[in-house]
């Protein structure tokens, strides 16, 4: 037994306290490193999501819901369907200023093997296609074939597998980086294979169409307008042009959720700050008052001998170890929660929700680690000032 | 080692007053000597806690000099006073004073100051009678207990000054015989001891007798 | 009270091996199970609330019975118990076909979470029952 050995004593010995303690450091970590974590997907989310959508312009039928379907296909996955005529394509692609343009098809698969949900189709354009390809080509390189899919990283479907869809089996050759938003949760294929899905529908007797053949149509149309152009003039000439259409710009159809995403952002770090707050206060006060009742250790140790010196380092390190396992607990809790419930929290928040990477992690780790420490030291060193302080002689003759 | 104080003065202020000023030791002389008991007999309140805080470099007086033989305490550095208390002094305090979530040897161990010194601790245990007791905490002890384990603490470092403060106050007769045998002992094997006690029985132990009142302290007419 | 204190650690693994096998077809279920066909989760779930049963049994036995070493030997049955728990879903089972659908989202991450935990607690009895044993051994 030594001096050395007694932080470590006291801080088993003494349970309860301890416990206490280590608490509001766990609360203090889980609230900074949960937070930061959790605004840090956020912003993710929508990075890749604008990234992703990679147009100016969206151009889409003109029907109360289609906008609100694609939005609801983005953000959270909900599959959704419409078409409108092909033939607006062209009228598209003689505007001025148009650089690149392709059109997708969507289509809704009325249940897959396996468990049954419903799944989101999109057929892209081979050949013309700029917004699905340069994502695409991170997991496959080669040409879509026939029969051929791309899953979405939601899809628990491995590569080389193959899906069943309207009753026909189809090879997924690929599978695509996780987006954290609802385009995780698609299937990718070409536009041929979409009309073929959809006459196999139509063969099963689920009408999708009308009366326009699977040839006739398309869902939407993407357009990347020439640099010099202003986007908003071309949106505007869509749409006072083609009545059967709606043009939207890419960011206008994101401003509604960026900006729920900043009031989510701004409340969270505002709790954040908020319990910080309170619990860097309750931390520093319970140390205080602690050392207050531990006076007569302290004389105690004075008395035997021990200096000043060393009794406010004994006081600090009890502060800065139990500083270290009240974050490594935090951090653990946390980080198995978040990681482990990553998905379910993207779908309750009905928002795009990416979770930071190794490299962003280990970062946040770090910070929340090194402040966590941090205000234990502080509150060590307020303590470690009360205890160099003790009056030894008035409390030997108390 | 003899100690010399000379012309110790002790006030404290109250509520930062300046002329609200308590005196607690007045111009105090005193010489200790090795190998002998120097008893200081005094009411509660009399300043001898005070006296032998100063004593033992725990309490820097506004006023005069301690020196331990031509060491001048209080004109070392708290690092220099502490270092020389653990190895040079015993002090046993007042009541309570052991560190409640150690055991006995632990308690005694940890005053130790060339390492762990078990032979020692034990052979202090044995002495004093704490054998059975040694992996106990302290909570689990009796009141002359704990005065023994904190006798065998200021032991532990074979000092050559002792300080009792109330050695026996809350002993029975046969503790309190004990722990006066002990530390005359201590005085017989070289070292200086000195008591402050409102006990008469120490009269017995006593090669040197002061009496402290109001913070005046002068040598017992009732001298040996 | 005394009791309670005394095997603190067995009821902390009996509540979280209750919550196991209750939570695996209640508030963590995996998915509806649908009319058309039974799917992969819904035996994986079926496993789970097995397993939980069991690690309930375990964990109330190590309660009850007084002998150290026979609940030293039941704290290390749990081990491979909560082992086995954690690989169920998705491992030992394959689960649903979207990582949206309940038994992914919410059951996978549900299970493995408490029977990692049941896993921690377990081998730290484990270790601290022999640590104690052997400093028992030495000071007597």
């Amino acid at each position: 037994m030594n001096i050395a050995k007694l932080p470590l004593k006291n801080i088993i010995s003494y349970k309860k306290r301890t416990i206490g303690l280590i608490l509001i450091l766990v609360i203090l970590t889980m609230s900074l490193f949960g937070g930061s974590i959790f605004i840090k997907s956020l912003n993710n989310g929508l990075d890749s999501l604008n990234e992703r959508l990679g147009a100016d312009i969206i151009v889409l039928p003109k029907d109360a819901e289609s906008e609100v379907d694609l939005q609801n296909l983005l953000l959270q996955g909900t599959p959704g369907y419409f078409y409108m005529d092909k033939s607006i394509l062209n009228d598209l692609e003689s505007i001025e200023g148009v650089d690149r343009i392709s059109a997708q098809y969507f289509l809704v698969s009325a249940n897959a093997d396996c468990c049954s949900v419903k799944v989101q189709i999109i057929g892209f354009d081979e050949e013309t296609d700029f917004t699905i390809k340069p994502w695409l080509n991170e997991s496959y390189q080669g040409v879509l074939k026939d029969d051929e899919i791309i899953v979405g990283s939601m899809l628990s479907t491995k590569v080389g597998h193959t899906l069943k869809l309207y009753g026909k089996e189809f090879l997924v050759v690929g599978k695509l980086e996780k987006t954290g938003t609802g385009l995780d949760t698609a299937v990718y294929t070409t536009g041929d294979t979409v009309k073929t899905l959809i006459e196999a529908a139509e063969d099963k007797g689920i009408s999708i169409l009308s009366k326009q053949s699977p040839d006739d149509v398309i869902s939407s149309v993407y357009i990347d307008v020439k640099d010099g152009y202003d986007i908003d003039t071309i949106v505007s000439d869509i749409n006072l042009n083609n009545s059967e259409v709606k043009a939207v710009r890419a960011r206008t159809m994101m401003t509604s959720t960026s900006d729920r995403l900043g009031i989510i952002s701004s409340a969270i770090s505002f709790f954040v700050k908020i319990i910080w707050a309170f619990a860097a206060i309750i931390l520093i006060a319970a140390f205080y008052i602690i050392t207050g009742e531990r006076k007569k250790e302290f004389a105690a140790l004075r008395v035997i001998g021990v200096s000043r010196k060393k009794l406010g380092v004994l006081v600090m390190s009890e502060a800065i170890i139990i500083g270290i396992i009240g974050s490594v607990f935090g951090i653990i809790i946390t980080g198995a929660f978040m990681y482990s419930f990553s998905v379910l929290i993207g779908t309750r928040l009905d928002l795009p929700y990416l979770l930071p990477g190794v490299v962003t992690t280990t970062y946040y780790i770090l910070v929340t680690f090194i402040s966590v420490v941090l205000l234990g030291t502080i509150s060590g060193l307020i303590s470690a000032y009360r205890a160099v302080s003790v009056d030894t002689a008035r409390i030997l003759r108390e | 080692m003899t100690i010399d104080a000379k012309n110790i003065l002790v006030s404290y202020t109250k509520n930062g007053k300046k002329d609200n000023t308590i005196s607690i030791i007045n111009s105090v002389d005193i010489t200790i000597v090795p190998g002998k008991v120097t008893v200081i007999f005094g009411r509660s309140g009399s300043g001898k806690t005070t006296l032998i805080s100063v004593l033992a470099g725990l309490l820097k007086p506004q006023e005069g000099s301690v020196l331990y033989d031509d060491i001048d305490l209080y004109q070392q550095n708290d690092d220099f006073i502490s270092d020389f208390r653990s190895k040079n002094i015993g002090f046993i305090p007042q009541g309570q004073s052991l560190l409640s979530n150690l055991t006995i040897k632990e308690n005694i161990l940890l005053a130790n100051n060339n390492g762990n010194d078990s032979d020692r601790a034990e052979e202090l245990i044995e002495l004093l009678g704490l054998s059975e007791r040694e992996e106990y905490l302290s909570s689990q002890l009796s009141g002359g207990e704990l005065r023994r384990c904190a006798i065998a603490r200021a032991l532990i470092n074979q000092p050559s000054v002792v300080f009792a403060d109330e050695p026996t106050g809350d002993l029975d007769d046969d503790n309190t015989q004990i722990v006066f045998e002990l530390l005359r002992q201590k005085a017989k094997d070289g070292a200086a001891v000195v008591i402050v006690t409102h006990d008469e029985s120490a009269y017995n132990y006593a090669d040197i007798v002061y009496r402290m009142d109001g913070g005046v302290l002068a040598l017992s007419d009732t001298q040996k | 009270m005394n009791y309670l204190k005394k095997n603190f650690v067995k009821f902390i693994e009996l509540v979280l091996s209750l919550i196991l096998a209750i939570g695996s077809f209640t508030v963590f279920a995996a998915c509806p199970l649908s009319e058309e066909h039974v799917m992969a989760c819904h035996y994986a779930q079926l496993v789970v609330t097995t397993l939980g049963v069991i690690l309930v049994v375990q964990s109330l036995a190590a309660v009850i019975i007084s002998n150290e070493k026979v609940k030293l030997g039941i704290t290390l049955a749990q081990i491979p118990t909560a082992v086995a728990v954690f690989l169920v879903p998705g491992t030992i089972f394959s689960l649903c076909m979207m990582s949206s659908m309940r038994c992914i989202s919410i059951f996978q991450p549900a299970v493995r979470v408490i029977s990692a935990i049941v896993f921690v607690v377990s081998v730290a009895d484990v270790v601290i029952s022999f640590i104690k044993k052997n400093k028992q051994g030495v000071s007597k």
